[in-house]
Order: structure tokens, then sequence, then C-alpha cells
């Protein structure tokens, strides 16, 4: 008996080791769950920050990304009209980026988010904290996500959530495949942008 | 004799049986939850989703004219993303990050479209519309985790062009 198990556990074993190998299994789904090991999900060791938005309310937003260099002006990318079907967008910018906020950098208590509700209604939603801070935040090659989600205890019952994606932590393995960061700088440059 | 042969053939089959339910199910994995894999992963922010990778969409201006490039994204689900990425006249200095502008998107995308590009000068005067006939970029065809999109503008108002390329 003990053998079957030792023999029949080793074939059970087997495919799910040698899968994700020969590619067998969802790429996209394992890049999500080992954090970059196919597709970088952080810019890594190029010149950006990404900054994504992800919509996890019942309001359609519309949600402005603003980030400075230390110099006038402020640069913003603004994501208009995303549906909670649509879900996330986001940006990319390039370093040097000294401070990431949504909405004012300097106001983060300005209501500038739109949410645009079902039944019409529309609010003002605040971004809430402190932009973040180059160095301390984050660093080149990091992805900001902000979260916008329901929240009955927030003003406007909805808050926003900041996380990050550590460019460090992108795996360079001979699993690896498509890299639109390094590709992109490798036409800017190019292109003499 | 008979019985060893007998034996082997069965734990063949039996290898040959899991190793083909394990293929079936493989793909499938994508329907577990990422969210939740996002909470119990050191890469991902707790509580915050893990994107599954990456499409890249640049938008580079090499005219003199402002240009607002508008872009709808399709996702796997039916969802609609609406762009509309704006970039000024370009510049050849590359401190001046103005002239060129990305979105990015997770890698639930079904398609691309470019709709159209408007494009102004500085200085005023007529709106310009072209490039609002392309066909879209469409997942494995095109598209596929990982690419980068660029729409390059060139020329002088107002004889704009727009190119579309996948890399």
């Amino acid at each position: 008996m003990k053998d079957h198990v030792r023999h029949y556990g080793c074939l059970l074993f087997a495919p799910m080791v040698l899968a994700p190998l020969c590619g067998c299994l969802n790429p996209e789904f394992l890049n999500s769950a080992v954090g970059g090991v196919y597709y970088p999900t952080a810019p890594g060791d190029t010149p950006f920050v990404m900054v994504r938005v992800v919509n996890e309310t019942t309001a359609t937003l519309d949600v402005p990304i603003v980030w400075d260099d230390g110099s006038l002006p402020t640069y913003s990318y603004t994501v208009r009209g995303l549906t909670p079907e649509g879900h996330d967008t986001g940006t990319l910018v390039q370093w040097p980026v000294l401070r990431i906020g949504l909405g004012d950098l300097d106001f983060p208590n300005a209501p500038l988010i739109v949410a645009n509700f079902p039944d019409g209604s529309s609010t003002g939603v605040i971004f809430g904290r402190s932009a973040l801070q180059a160095g301390v935040d984050y660093n080149e090659g990091d992805t900001i996500i902000f979260q916008i989600a329901a929240d009955s205890r927030s003003p406007a019952y909805i808050r926003v959530d900041a996380g990050k994606i550590d460019g460090s932590s992108q795996l360079e393995t001979g699993l690896s495949r498509a890299d639109p960061f390094g590709r992109l700088w490798s036409l800017l440059a190019a292109l003499g942008f | 004799m008979e019985y060893h042969c007998t034996n082997a053939v069965r734990r063949a089959a039996a290898g040959v049986v899991l190793a083909g339910i394990g293929l079936l199910l493989a793909p499938g994995c994508g329907v577990i939850n990422p969210d939740l894999l996002g909470t119990v992963l050191p890469n991902s922010t707790i509580g915050i989703p893990a994107p599954e990778g990456t499409i890249v969409i640049a938008v580079m201006n090499r005219s003199p004219a402002i240009v607002a490039a508008q872009v709808q994204v399709t996702k796997l689900n039916g969802g609609v993303v609406d762009l509309t990425i704006p970039v000024q006249p370009f510049d050849s200095s590359t401190a001046n990050p103005a002239d060129r502008a990305f979105a990015v998107q997770d890698c639930d995308i079904y398609s691309i479209r470019l709709v159209q590009i408007l494009a102004g000068l500085p200085t005023g005067g007529a709106v310009q519309q072209f490039a609002s006939s392309l066909p879209p970029l469409v997942d494995g065809v095109e598209l596929s985790c990982g690419k980068l999109v660029t729409i390059t503008v060139v020329g002088t108002p107002p004889n704009l062009q727009a190119a579309v390329e996948v890399y």
C-alpha cells in the first residue's frame, strides 16, 4: 500500500512540477501569483514608475493622477470614465518623479476624484493622504497601485488605498517573456525622445 | 512474468491518465481568484489585487502639433476603458517628458482600438481629426500579455499621420 502511495504520488507530483515549465499553466495566472516570473508587473530596472488605478466601487470614476519631478509644472494624467467593468488602467511615469498622488499633490483633502453612481448622483472623493514620496514610499522601477473601494466609514463612502509592487522583486528567469518596459525604453532612446 | 507485465501496463496507463488530467486542469487555473492570491503572496500589497502582467500603450508625438489620442480598450469581461492620452509638441530635449505619454493596462484585454487622433497647433486654429479608420488590435492576433503598442504621430499640420505598431 505504501508503495502504491509513493508510486502514484510521484506520478501526480510530476505533472504539477512540469506543467509550468512546459507552458501548460495559464501564464497570466502564474504571473500574478508569483509576481512577474513571465511578464513584469513593475518596470524593474527601467527608469519608470508605473501608476495603476483600480476601481472596486459601483461608480464610474474620473481620477486625476498627478506627479512632479521637483520643478514646475506638475504633470497630470486624468483617467476619465473608469467603469466597474473597466476595472483598472494607469500610466507610466518617467523617472525622476518626486511625488505622486491623486487629485492635488499639495491638497490631499480636495475632493478631486469624481465618482458617478449608477443612480445618476455624483460625489467628490478625497485622496486623503499625503502625496507619495520618492525614496520613502516608492523607488525607481516600482509599481504603485491605487485601489478605490467602497467603504461606509469614509467620506463619500469611498476610500483610496495605496499599495506597491517592488521593482526589485521582478525576477529575471529563463521563463521570462515579453518585457514592454525594456522595449519602450529602447524605443524612446532610438527615436530621440 | 505476466503479473509484472500487467502491472507495468497499468502503471503506464495511470501515468498517462494523471498527466492528461493535469494538463486539462492546468489552463483552468485562471479561475482561482487572483485577488485572494494577492493577499497571501509576498510580492503583492495586502488586499490589493496583483496584476497579471502589463500591456503598455505609448503615444509619441514627433510633430509640432498638440495631440490627443483617443483609444478604446475592451476587456475580456466586456468592460470598456476609453482613454484620452494628450501629448505636447515634439521637443528634442529628452528631459521634457511632455511629448510622449503612456497608458498601461492589465493583460485581461480583448482589443485595443485607436478611435481617432485630435491635433491642433499651439497657436490655435482648426482642430484636425485623423487616423479614425484603423482596425482594432485583437488578443491572440496582434496582442498578448507583455506587448508594447506604440502610436506615433508624424508630419506637419495639416499633413499629419499616425502609425500604430506592436512590439
